[in-house]
């Protein structure tokens, strides 16, 4: 909901001391819940199971019930208790809900699932039941596996909670970045009026307002905070593939400061998406989601409706569209 | 010789989605250009287009008969008209039996329902060959329908035509059913023909090289002038004769759909306007308990005797009753929009900007002038609306009841991706294309493709981008509403199908709200708003690990370090001012108190930003020019603005104040300006605003001047009402 999207505000709200929790098994509710930090009433944000991508708010409660009385000690334990189907718990394990209570990492949680079916052996539940504890079905000899770079576990992180609360995915490519000159954003928005510097950053919230005539407004966001850029139409339609197919700009240009309000207005643009995929060193794209506020992706809104004459058949062929700075 | 006449009964419009592939007015200026009298309209299964046929109709001057094509489940299609508004239910409510059946976008209906609903419906059966079968469908349609059954004579290019023309006819005659002739017209003109064979193709999820014979066989669909037709069908005149004879049989308009809004009874043996003033008097008592103002006072007495002579009672009772519904059920819940500038809306708890405090103008929300149905809307706890809704289902009934639709049409980049599909070209490269457009609002032209280095020598790769053009504006399927419902008092589905929806438990009207509007039926708005889900979690969390109880209206007002942090622009995640444009204006505007709010919100709108009235506001707020008022009345309007008309209210005030416009014209220049892109309507209010200014002794410039501001911002302004209702959501929310 609103014009942002859940990584922003969880970043914004850490940038204002409030110190937010990982999804966990053990504590996470649907919802996100407060929990206590010692005893001076203060608290802490714990990031609900609705934000794990495809898990089933029935499945989410069928495990929020079956740990009421006692919590889970193991994946066996939570696949029996719980009878939810192995693959919302394979979503789980993906959103890395097993590391802060259960102490497994996402491969390893992933490799115990491998192991489980939807429903458990029936011998082996007659078993559990009889013995008051959980009955293991197979014993494996105990292997280790090679943790996932750190790189990895934020593209994971961003793929299946939509946010991360390790390090921001720009901060593995800051040396490079300083290699190319380019700074952050946090510096960018501090130089004074008139500097020509190159600053790079997740694009976060592309713009056109039908009042500025064609002109984007682009929000990117690194490690140290968001920068606001400007890019004039001539600029826009020069790098018109690069601003509406990436998710990793570069934006060389000039501070313009007005007051308390600062913008990079853009003279080039660079596609780094390349270097943002290679965070997790695989191939495959970041998975950056995108907010309302993204008008590159969602559309914009349009011809506002209540302008339109009522009764007067609106968005038929012949309503004059906005059309924005067609190149002619 | 006599020039021929002639009607077309059977046209298709693009609202047989992926079927036609014109719109309405295309068909209807055509027949116009043509000399056709009448046409009638009969998408498949469906009456989703027939009120902008409607409105097509009206303004060509053609006439519409209204009808449908039903295709029944044993394969014999056949048209029907309704005579009468009684037989015209009647389809309405066979068409929403079948929808029920068949589920969304489905129609399942066999020959006795049909025979069911039958009466006063006029039926052309649409033949194959003249064989059995055919036999069979003229006998029992003869039986069913009498003197009412008929069958088409259409020619379909292909071989043995005239002998196929010959055999109906000799077999219509030998079952006594009379025949009609009919071009089953796809589309207004040849040109439309690619189109018309790209859209079957994406209808059948093809390429076209793949659409061999489920492509329409012949060339000629589209409307053909009546000499032409009596040229085709020389043999058969009194089957040309008869389409003006089904033509004056088929009276029946929709203009006589006259609505009525459902019977509010809630308090026993009052009627609706008298209930509305108990409660109404009420509320008051209950908002201003140390007495009603005397300001307040007048102002409901203005806004009852309006309501009652306009009979809105009853949907204000309703929108009342749904609220506190949502009340009972703690969901929170605020109206929205221009009703907040009803007195009796805040005393009802409706809405919450406190009339005492704010100058409220009940003329922007509902005019004698305008005659037009109020519209309130209603936000709700997003995840927990479902719940209103079906409460809204359940009183008033599922067959009284039903969420309007919206018609989803294509864009460039839908566009693109489908016709590229349908002509072959790999994913990967409509893809590309598609990613290159911005939003919905632009199309992409050669020079865009060029730059992408593709070969537009290519002829698939050309034939895509025009035809995506072409297609842009075209009705793909139908949705729902985020939230509009109709009610009516008697049964809905005898004005207007009802079908199913995706959602479990919801049903939908076949027609849109503008469909609506032009119909003049009311709606009520059950609107989803994301921060109200988000307030009432955190009022639970408060209340559960703080123990504070607090709700919209408790939250502290005017609380000092909630504005310290607006006014840092530290505002990510709070309502309406995290956006980018406000959190810049917050630096300039440097909210202190509610209504700075109030301004912020509104300020950062085309409208302003357009009429240059933001930095002439800001200059003045920061002291950097005077604040002058030519008189004293324009000082009571704009004095807490700066002079500067920011919202509508503002701008209908100064009409009146300073030009003498009564509150309904006030209204009408509102509307104009917003419209007048379209109807070029503003020029005579111009006169009148310039002329009655100067009158009033208003210097030419200073005249002119405020034009330019109302003109600016007649369209994408915010009314001040709706301003303050979204600045008290932005507080709360900060």
């Amino acid at each position: 909901m609103g014009f942002y999207l859940p990584a922003q505000i969880v970043r914004d709200a850490q940038v204002h001391g409030v110190e937010i929790r990982p999804v966990c098994v053990n504590t996470s509710r649907w919802d996100c819940t407060l929990e206590p930090i010692g005893e001076d009433g203060r608290f802490a944000v714990r990031v609900g199971l609705r934000l794990v991508k495809g898990l089933a708010n029935a499945d989410a409660a069928a495990i929020v019930a079956a740990r009421a009385n006692e919590a889970f000690a193991s994946i066996d334990d939570l696949w029996q208790r719980a009878g939810v189907p192995a693959a919302s718990l394979v979503q789980l394990a993906e959103a890395d809900a097993f590391r802060s209570d259960l102490g497994l990492a996402r491969r390893e949680a992933l490799w115990a699932l491998k192991g489980l079916r939807d429903e458990p052996l029936p011998l082996f539940a007659a078993a559990s039941a009889r013995e008051q504890q959980t009955v293991s079905e197979i014993h494996e000899p105990a292997l280790t596996l090679r943790p996932m770079t750190a790189g990895r576990e934020v593209v994971e992180d961003y793929g299946h909670v939509g946010l991360t609360l390790r390090n921001h995915p720009l901060s593995f490519l800051r040396a490079d970045l300083a290699r190319r000159r380019i700074v952050t954003c946090r510096d960018a928005m501090q130089a004074r009026d008139g500097r020509w510097l190159e600053a790079a950053g997740l694009v976060l919230v592309r713009q056109r307002p039908g009042s500025a005539k064609g002109v984007m407004f682009l929000t990117m966001e690194d490690e140290t905070g968001a920068a606001n850029v400007v890019v004039w139409v001539k600029v826009f339609e020069k790098f018109r593939r690069v601003l509406l197919s990436s998710s990793m700009l570069a934006v060389r240009g000039k501070i313009q400061r007005e007051g308390e309000v600062v913008h990079l207005v853009a003279h080039s643009l660079t596609d780094l998406s390349g270097e943002l995929a290679s965070v997790g060193n695989r191939e495959t794209p970041f998975p950056l989601p995108h907010g309302r506020g993204d008008e590159a992706h969602h559309g914009g809104p349009g011809l506002d409706p209540r302008s339109m004459p009522k009764g007067l058949r609106p968005r038929t062929s012949s309503i004059p569209r906005c059309r924005l700075s067609r190149s002619r | 010789m006599t020039t021929p006449r002639y009607a077309e009964l059977q046209v298709t419009s693009h609202f047989s989605f992926l079927r036609g592939a014109s719109s309405c007015d295309d068909l209807f200026a055509q027949a116009a250009a043509l000399g056709i009298e009448a046409l009638a309209v009969v998408d498949r299964n469906s009456l989703a287009g027939i009120v902008r046929a409607h409105q097509a109709a009206k303004d060509t001057g053609i006439r519409l008969i209204v009808g449908c094509r039903l295709d029944l489940v044993d394969g014999m299609s056949l048209l029907v008209y309704p005579t009468d508004r009684a037989a015209y239910s009647r389809l309405c409510r066979l068409l929403t039996l079948g929808k029920k059946r068949g589920g969304k976008a489905q129609c399942r209906l066999e020959w006795d329902d049909l025979a069911d609903y039958a009466e006063g419906l006029i039926a052309v059966l649409v033949p194959g060959r003249a064989d059995d079968t055919c036999a069979l469908q003229l006998r029992r349609l003869r039986e069913t329908f009498g003197d009412r059954a008929y069958l088409a004579l259409t020619l379909r290019r292909r071989p043995n035509d005239q002998v196929r023309l010959h055999q109906l006819s000799n077999l219509a005659t030998q079952m006594r059913v009379p025949t009609v002739v009919t071009n089953d017209v796809l589309f207004h003109e040849p040109g439309q023909r690619i189109l018309q064979d790209v859209v079957t193709a994406i209808r059948h999820n093809i390429t076209i090289d793949e659409l061999g014979f489920r492509r329409e066989r012949h060339a000629d669909r589209y409307l053909k002038p009546p000499e032409e037709m009596a040229r085709l069908f020389s043999r058969y005149p009194e089957a040309l004769a008869r389409t003006l004879e089904i033509a004056r049989q088929c009276r029946f308009s929709l203009d006589e759909l006259a609505y009525q809004y459902p019977e509010e009874k809630m308090l026993p043996g009052l009627t609706a306007q008298q209930a509305l003033r108990q409660l109404t008097w009420e509320g008051a008592a209950r908002r201003y308990p140390e007495g009603v103002p005397d300001k307040v006072v007048a102002l409901i007495e203005h806004e009852l005797r309006l309501i009652e002579i306009l009979q809105y009672a009853p949907y204000f009772l309703t929108v009342n009753a749904i609220v506190q519904f949502a009340r009972s059920k703690d969901i929170l819940c605020q109206g929205r929009g221009s009703a907040a500038n009803s007195a009796v809306c805040y005393v009802l708890g409706i809405t919450s900007i406190d009339p005492e405090r704010n100058n409220l103008l009940f003329e922007r929300f509902v005019s004698q002038e305008r005659n037009e149905p109020p519209d309130i809307d209603v936000d709700f706890e997003h995840e927990r609306r479902e719940i209103v809704m079906q409460w809204v289902y359940e009183t008033y009934g599922r067959d009284h009841s039903a969420l309007c639709s919206t018609v989803v049409r294509y864009h460039t980049k839908g566009g693109v991706r489908d016709i590229g599909k349908a002509l072959g070209l790999p994913e990967d490269l409509t893809k590309l294309l598609s990613s290159q457009v911005w939003g919905h609002e632009e199309g992409i032209d050669e020079k865009r493709a060029q730059d992408l280095n593709l070969n537009l020598a290519d002829r698939r790769l050309r034939l895509t981008l025009e035809l995506a053009q072409q297609l842009e504006g075209t009705p793909r399927h139908l949705s729902q509403h985020p939230g509009g419902f109709v009610l009516t008092n008697d049964r809905l589905d005898d004005l207007v199908p009802i079908e199913p929806a995706r959602m479990v438990d919801r049903q939908v009207i076949e027609w849109d709200k503008d469909d609506i509007d032009i119909l003049k039926f009311m709606k009520v708005d059950v609107l989803a708003l994301g921060m109200l889900t988000c307030m009432k979690r955190s009022f639970d969390l408060l209340a559960e690990h703080k123990g504070m109880t607090l709700d919209l209206a408790t939250i502290p007002a005017e609380d000092p370090a909630t504005y310290t942090m607006i006014r840092k622009a530290d505002t990510i995640g709070v309502f309406q001012i995290e956006s980018r444009a406000q959190m810049s204006m917050l630096h300039r505007i440097k909210p202190r108190t509610f209504y700075d709010l109030v301004v912020e919100v509104a300020i950062v709108r085309p409208g302003p930003i357009q009429g240059d009235m933001v930095h002439p506001y800001l200059r003045r707020r920061e002291g950097k020019e005077p604040v002058e008022f030519p008189t004293p009345e324009l000082e009571r309007v704009l004095g807490k603005t700066l002079g500067v008309p920011l919202f509508q209210e503002q701008a209908m005030q100064v009409a009146m104040v300073c030009a003498g416009f009564s509150a309904g014209e006030a209204d009408q220049l509102r509307r104009a300006m917003a419209t007048f892109k379209h109807t070029g309507g503003v020029s005579k209010f111009r006169d009148k605003l310039i002329g009655g200014m100067i009158a009033n002794g208003y210097t030419p410039e200073f005249a002119a001047t405020t034009f330019k501001q109302l003109e600016g911002f007649g369209s994408y302004g915010f009314p001040e009402s709706h301003a303050a209702s979204f600045a008290l959501v932005a507080y709360a929310s900060s």
